[in-house]
């Protein structure tokens, strides 16, 4: 089992500034993954609802728990501002659920502006990079992102563009079996055209639309994405649900 | 979705009931779950589908199954106007089976390998029972098994979505493409082998039968390597180092899996409890690629359950904390009690080992053809009293008050002797014995004492003058030694020689402790682990060096050699380590 002390995690480069963290593979204890990466964003718009927003990812990665896949998700969370240095603030790297210390959640701020596509960049980037080392080791990994955010991007390095070449990348060096992502609006009716924009420049599988924040919809959000963790990780496993018989096989 | 407000439904053989918001658990494409205390309701969204398939009819077969571990129908479920909406069956607390395939679980929760036997054993009477019935499970994979486990009692398994099961006319409808008998061409008891099969042997080893890597497969060639026979026990097939120790499972069910898996032969499994060992020891290739490219493979070469390998000899004898010598190359027992500071020779007739007492050395002779037996050591005359054995390569030598005497083992007529062949004069008493070399401290002045063919080189040294030597290991032309200087501080010298052992290059380097964690080849080939994460491989004589990072790699290796080949012991077995190309 990791220990996670900081012997277990280590520091990952992507190139640029950006970096993330991931649990020693030498010491995972299963033989596949599907890593799950959630990019949630902290700038000064969601403050009015910052609260709902953790409680919405602790509940997120709590309901994980109850995938039976759970022991095969590494997690990744990290927060994206401008008021962080290079725009990312990695809560944890892939990490077992087990080892997820909820409270680090409960010290994210929110504040300036909205770096969302450094934040989905580095998203894929670093569950590509960390697939790549995985099947290095023979472990068969797949993928799942999800970009949370109340508005349109305000600046950064990366580019729709470079994100679409960096998903693409994704299946197409079949690190990863599979790779969904997920772009999430929340708040953001004002900006829903131009996120359903990018969500098709940036190559982004889905884009959802979630509405405004009330504590209900925020759950159904929670509820969405540990079913999509749970079924993304059970079609890694089982090569996907069980499916009609045919009439001749 | 949970319909609003409530439902009044009525159970068959147990009355009304009414089912809230509160009790609803889940939907999936046939209906929805709800769940009351002990009992759980299934409600098919289409009724009417529900007639059209003669479900009602099926759940009255469905519920004649009595077995414990089979969450069966246990009656149909009615609406107002009694007519079948739906079934319901009990509810079973359990752990989905996939986290017991995972060892960061086992080790939470303290499940072993002696509860993956109870635990398939379990499995493996429901689908008996259930083929007694006239049964098929069919998709009975991971996520339709519930594990029941608490420490201290067994392990026991149970199937649920029986509904989904065949019985009387009732057919196959789904299955995961995962558990499939991809071979065969209906549904039937041995199709529901294959399956139990596939996720018994995930319970054991942590991984499916189909996957890790074989070149020529993508990762999600899942089912076409299925209908290849492209299994683990594949030669070609390399798995991450999470994947558990095959030798975990019972001999016969390993005979079972890898004949299954890798040959195609189907048939009913031998039960997990049944004992006995494998026809042939399967062994777990791991492979990782390293940062210059190329790829170390991990071989688990000999473990011997409940015993640890403590030493093995470059001839390939490997001695167990239970004092028992063994052949690497087959397992058989060479000797049994012997010492720890005992040394091994292979020679053309079989093996010598000394056996030093408290009152002498002996040596014993075992031939080849006594080799795996209960014994038939024969104990070999010696021709002097010696203080102690040293031992270079496949030579003995006999130490005396002043002497090295070069030994032979001389066994005509059925009296072994050892016999005294080439002498050398030796500071005995100032002289370090270590592994197929020696050091003697001659007033202060260090000399190498290194046999070769040609007999023994005693070089003189300097860079051994002053510190105390704790370990050390040599072969061909090539010493290195851990060293603890006057300071107390831990080096490590390497004297490579020149061809007539006369001169020498030197190498000076840091060592954590005083143990020497290497190992040397006959082609001249080093490798060394002084750090985790990473082995040095290289050649002394020419100064070429590799230096190979791997997170496979820890300092927990204890490496030594054994022929040409790398081996190392962790956890008590003997793994070999090497390159792919």
């Amino acid at each position: 089992m990791p220990r996670l002390d900081g012997t277990d995690i280590e520091t990952h480069n992507l190139g640029g500034n950006f970096s993330f963290t991931g649990a020693r593979i030498a010491g995972l204890g299963a033989t596949e993954y599907t890593l799950v990466d959630i990019e949630v964003d902290m700038s000064g718009s969601v403050s009015p609802f910052l609260s709902d927003l953790i409680a919405m990812i602790k509940a997120s990665v709590e309901a994980c728990r109850k995938s039976p896949r759970s022991e095969n998700l590494l997690v990744r969370v990290a927060a994206f501002s401008s008021s962080y240095p290079g725009g990312i603030n990695e809560v944890h790297g892939f990490i077992p659920l087990a080892s997820v210390d909820q409270t680090a959640y409960d010290r994210l701020s929110a504040g300036g502006g909205t770096p969302l596509f450094d934040a989905c960049y580095v998203g894929v980037g670093a569950a590509n990079a960390y697939a790549k080392m995985l099947f290095d080791q023979e472990f068969n990994a797949n993928g799942i992102s999800f970009f949370i955010t109340d508005g349109e991007d305000t600046g950064g390095a990366a580019s729709p563009a470079m994100i679409k070449a960096e998903i693409a990348r994704a299946t197409k060096e079949e690190f990863l079996e599979s790779h969904v992502s997920i772009l999430i609006g929340i708040n953001a009716a004002a900006c829903t055209a131009a996120l359903g924009r990018f969500q098709k420049e940036a190559g982004i599988t889905q884009y959802i639309d979630a509405g405004d924040v009330t504590k209900g919809k925020l759950a159904k959000l929670a509820a969405f994405v540990s079913q999509s963790v749970s079924s993304t990780s059970q079609a890694l496993g089982t090569g996907g649900p069980s499916q009609a018989i045919a009439a001749t096989i | 979705m949970a319909r609003r407000g409530t439902i009044n439904v009525h159970l068959e053989g147990r009355g009304a009931m009414t089912l809230r918001e509160a009790n609803y658990v889940t939907s999936g494409g046939e209906g929805s779950i709800y769940r009351t205390g002990k009992t759980i309701v299934k409600l098919y969204t289409d009724a009417d589908k529900m007639a059209r398939d003669g479900m009602p009819e099926k759940v009255k077969a469905l519920a004649s199954l009595k077995h414990a571990g089979i969450v069966a129908p246990q009656g149909l479920v009615l609406d107002d106007s009694r007519k079948p909406v739906g079934f319901y069956m009990p509810f079973v607390d359990g752990e989905p089976m996939s986290r017991v395939f995972v060892s960061d679980y086992r080790v939470r929760t303290g499940f072993a390998d002696g509860d993956a036997v109870a635990l398939t054993q379990s499995m493996y009477e429901i689908v008996e029972y259930a083929h007694s019935q006239k049964a098929v499970l069919v998709d009975a994979n991971e996520l339709n098994w519930l594990v029941g486990f608490r420490k201290g009692a067994a392990a026991t398994a149970s199937v649920i979505d029986v509904d989904s099961w065949a019985i009387g006319r009732w057919g196959a409808s789904v299955i995961m493409p995962s558990i499939r008998d991809w071979h065969a061409s209906s549904f039937d008891a041995q199709t529901d082998w294959f399956a139990w099969g596939i996720v018994a042997f995930q319970v054991f080893t942590g991984i499916h039968p189909y996957k890790g890597r074989i070149e020529g497969y993508k990762p999600a060639d899942l089912v076409q390597r299925m209908k290849d026979n492209a299994s683990v026990f594949d030669k070609r097939a390399k798995m991450p180092l999470s994947v558990r120790d095959f030798a975990c499972i019972p001999g016969p069910l390993l005979d079972w899996f890898q004949t299954t898996f890798q040959l195609g032969k189907r048939g009913t499994p031998p039960a997990p409890t049944a004992k006995g060992k494998p026809a042939k020891a399967a062994q777990i290739m791991r492979a990782v690629t390293t940062a210059t490219g190329g790829a170390l493979v991990f071989e688990k070469v000999f473990a011997r359950g409940g015993w640890h390998v403590t030493r093995v000899w470059a001839n390939g004898a490997a001695r167990l904390t239970s004092g028992e010598v063994v052949d690497l190359s087959t397992g058989g027992a060479i000797a049994h009690q012997v010492p720890a500071d005992a040394e091994v020779i292979k020679v053309p007739e079989g093996w010598v080992i000394s056996l030093p007492t408290q009152n002498e050395i002996l040596f014993a002779h075992i031939p080849f053809e006594m080799v795996g037996g209960a014994g038939g050591r024969r104990f070999a005359d010696q021709p002097v009293p010696l203080r102690r054995v040293f031992r270079a390569g496949e030579t003995l030598f006999g130490v005396t008050d002043r002497e090295l005497i070069e030994l032979e083992l001389n066994d005509v007529g059925g009296r072994p002797r050892m016999i005294m062949d080439r002498r050398w004069n030796m500071l005995v008493g100032a002289t370090t014995w270590l592994d197929d070399v020696a050091v003697t401290d001659a007033l202060g002045n260090a000399f190498v004492v290194l046999p070769h063919a040609g007999g023994i080189s005693q070089i003189r040294v300097p860079e051994l003058d002053g510190g105390t030597i704790v370990s050390g290991k040599a072969a061909g032309r090539f010493a290195a030694f851990a060293v603890i200087s006057g300071q107390g501080n831990f080096y490590r010298i390497e004297l490579t020689f020149d061809r007539t052992f006369t001169t020498y290059q030197v190498w000076t380097g840091p060592v954590d402790s005083a143990e020497l964690n290497m190992a040397i080849l006959p082609r001249g080939v080093a490798a060394t682990i002084t750090n985790d994460f990473e082995i040095t491989i290289f050649v002394p004589t020419t100064g070429v060096m590799n230096k190979v990072r791997d997170t496979g790699v820890s300092t927990a290796m204890k490496l030594a050699a054994w022929g040409e080949r790398i081996v190392y012991l962790i956890d008590g077995a003997v793994w070999q380590m090497r390159m792919a190309p």
